[in-house]
């Protein structure tokens, strides 16, 4: 799920006419400084970075005087919050509201259904289950007098029943435009029944990017170095799925008992971390290529996973897989033959194709001098990752293994 | 009998004329199971393999007599092709596709279910009842008929799973793919209670992994005696770090509840059999239906 940050969120929302308090937006310490003179004693500084809960983690704070937004932002800005980097902060308004609410759209895999949750009662470790107010939303819109009879039956009147019933349709209806697999505010502050975004974030189905209304508003900025690049080879060749995931950021160094790791099949992935751990391997990486993916897009891969700095020996596994393995087998000895793979390493081929593919790695493992492996469905996960810890030159019974 | 598919089911592909469709088509066939009709809107007279291409799921049905369909089509094209195969009130349909979004899928979900079909995937491999029907994108020789449901939220794990059951001499009634994304038709709870209700099934072996609360809710299936027949259910990716999304859409653990090891202990208080490992399975689906049968003569 790709998420925005709230001040994105919060655009959203107010163009469609949903009240949120006045902002800046800052991305230095000076330009905090301007903005909170200018927005007035008490103001919120909230960094601006894609997680949940903010105020808990000390990304969200009050101040009184510049100098203390001052020195807050500039912290921020130089060391990150939460491992985040922040390159901005909204500086915000306070809002003398009363009460505190909650509102979310939310796609639940139980049903499957499209939900709208409402409680009278929000704000920081607010938890949704506790909604006073959870429907199951129809494929059709929600007519006004049907939010309203719901509001009206866990007590809400008067105006201010009115108001929340016409911010809840505004909610349904961005989350619909925005493919968001969940829209929430929290909190929700009344200013004379008016209610008030004091917070929200929006979660983007990762399938739906492309339908969004204004893509240039979804930062997809997240994935950086490895991550980034898979995701464009992903995008330029549609041939399979290659899927990669930074799991131990890089470094320098090479690091005992730490192993580069690469799958065929999602499923097949998760059993692989498992059987690593298990044989006491760390994988720095996820990295899936399945549904018949071309031999250039598991060539990428392979480099990507066999390129990283820090791996001591290199895990591939395949489930009984349907792809042509012995594409898998050339795609894969051509990746780690032009990164000079020099490593421990064991490939476990199965289904398809597989007595072709032990063959393609096997010749050409015979032409490099590091300790390779090759075997077949008959091992299991949990014994070829054994005998991958048995090549790594620390792997001794108590050496080599990760924290 | 098995259950979803068997050897009176007529199969229609949907996208018949595409790579994937051909791919699939030549799987089927060579699984004893081959379509009756396609549709590929706009190249109707067409034939594939000798299978006849129709523009529309009406027409196919009127020729052919077609009574489920399994699609390969571009996601964004998926939501059009499922709701016209639902409309002719095909069942079960299948749905091949990856990348779809959520809302396409659910709104296809809902369509299906207030018509009465039953809607596998999206991000499915498919359905394999072996001997009987192969209505799927996998090879035939790894299945072999038998009284184990295997149910998997991954393709290739499916296929993994009937291969070690068809390795230790168990066969299976059905092998159910329910597709790796957030949002499915049936999920792992609807297609054990299918399994449940089948009488050629003797126990039902489960793929489960991070993410979603598929896994907590077969346990609550179980407990609450829905589900009796014996199950099996490895849970893949205890060592995954959670709040990654990983290659299923589906497997990203959002919280602590849907990690593996709570699924697993969850699972195991309910009294399902929860190997460390899959290889375990044949061992455990044995000695469980040796059990099961033990109970019945001894009741």
């Amino acid at each position: 799920m790709t998420r925005l940050v709230e001040r994105v969120a919060k655009a959203i929302l107010a163009q469609n006419g949903v009240a949120v308090p006045e902002w800046r937006l800052c991305r230095n310490p000076d330009e905090v400084a301007s903005a909170c003179e200018f927005l007035g004693p008490g103001c919120y500084l909230k960094a601006q970075i894609p997680i949940g809960d903010r105020a808990a983690i000390g990304a969200v704070m009050q101040v009184d005087r510049v100098e203390e937004a001052v020195a807050t932002t500039a912290a921020w800005f130089k060391a990150g919050v939460a491992s985040h980097d922040v390159e901005s902060v909204l500086v915000e308004r306070a809002v003398n509201g009363s009460d505190s609410a909650y509102a979310a759209v939310q796609v639940s895999d139980e049903g499957p259904a499209e939900l709208l949750l409402f409680s009278s009662s929000g704000g920081s470790g607010f938890d949704p289950r506790e909604a006073d107010l959870r429907i199951s939303l129809p494929p059709r819109d929600l007519e006004t007098f049907e939010i309203r009879k719901h509001l009206r039956r866990i007590g809400m009147t008067g105006s201010r029943l009115n108001r929340t019933g016409r911010l809840l349709e505004v909610l349904i209806r961005c989350a619909r435009d925005w493919h968001a697999y969940s829209l929430e505010i929290n909190p929700i502050a009344y200013i004379d029944d008016m209610p008030v975004a004091i917070d929200a974030k929006i979660e983007i189905d990762d399938h739906a990017v492309e339908l969004v209304p204004d893509m240039s508003r979804v930062s997809l900025g997240d994935l950086q170095g490895r991550e980034a690049q898979a995701d464009k080879i992903q995008r330029d060749d549609h041939r399979g799925t290659l899927r990669y995931v930074q799991l131990i950021p890089e470094a320098h160094d090479r690091l005992a008992g730490y192993v580069g790791s690469h799958s065929v099949g999602g499923g097949e992935s998760m059993v692989v971390m498992d059987a690593l751990a298990e044989a006491g391997l760390r994988p720095t990486n996820y990295c899936d290529t399945s549904g018949s993916p071309s031999q250039e897009k598991v060539r990428a891969a392979a480099e990507l996973v066999g390129s990283q700095q820090h791996i001591s020996g290199l895990f591939f596994s395949s489930c009984i897989a349907n792809q042509p393995l012995s594409v898998t087998a050339m795609g894969l000895v051509e990746g780690l033959s032009n990164v000079g793979w020099a490593l421990p390493a064991v490939f476990r081929f199965a289904g398809n194709q597989e007595a072709e593919a032990c063959e393609i790695v096997r010749d050409w493992a015979s032409t490099i001098s590091a300790p390779i492996e090759v075997c077949g469905r008959d091992e299991s996960e949990w014994d070829a990752a054994r005998r991958l810890r048995a090549l790594l030159p620390t792997g001794g019974e108590s050496n080599g293994v990760p924290d | 009998m098995a259950f979803l598919i068997d050897e009176t089911t007529r199969i229609l592909v949907q996208g018949i004329t595409g790579r994937q469709g051909r791919f699939a088509v030549d799987l089927m066939t060579r699984g004893n199971s081959k379509p009756v009709a396609g549709v590929t809107p706009g190249k109707g007279g067409e034939s594939v393999d000798g299978i006849p291409v129709f523009d529309t799921v009406e027409e196919a049905v009127a020729e052919t007599g077609v009574t489920a369909s399994i699609i390969f089509v571009p996601a964004t094209l998926l939501r059009d092709a499922a709701l016209e195969a639902i409309d002719e009130g095909l069942d079960p349909i299948v749905l091949m596709v990856d990348g779809v979004p959520a809302r396409d899928a659910l709104a296809i979900i809902q369509s299906a279910r207030a018509a009465g079909s039953r809607v596998i995937g999206p991000n499915t491999p498919g359905i394999v009842s072996p001997g009987r029907c192969l209505m799927a994108a996998v090879r035939h020789d790894p299945f072999l008929p038998g009284s184990i449901a295997v149910i998997s939220r991954s393709g290739g794990m499916m296929t993994t799973l009937a291969s070690v059951l068809t390795d230790g001499g168990l066969g299976q009634s059905t092998c159910l793919g329910v597709g790796g994304d957030r949002i499915i038709g049936l999920d792992l709870v609807d297609a054990a209670m299918q399994a449940e209700a089948d009488p050629e099934t003797s126990c039902i072996v489960v793929f489960g992994e991070v993410g979603t609360s598929q896994e907590h809710r077969l346990a609550d299936a179980v407990l609450d005696g829905r589900i009796n027949k014996p199950v099996v259910a490895y849970i893949a990716g205890v060592a995954a770090p959670p709040g990654v999304r990983y290659s299923h859409a589906g497997a990203f653990a959002g919280d602590a509840s849907e990690e593996g090891e709570k699924k697993r202990a969850r699972l195991a208080a309910a009294g399902v059999l929860v190997p460390q490992r899959y290889t375990e399975i044949p061992e455990m689906a044995q000695s469980a239906m040796d059990q099961a049968i033990q109970t019945a003569r001894s009741a």
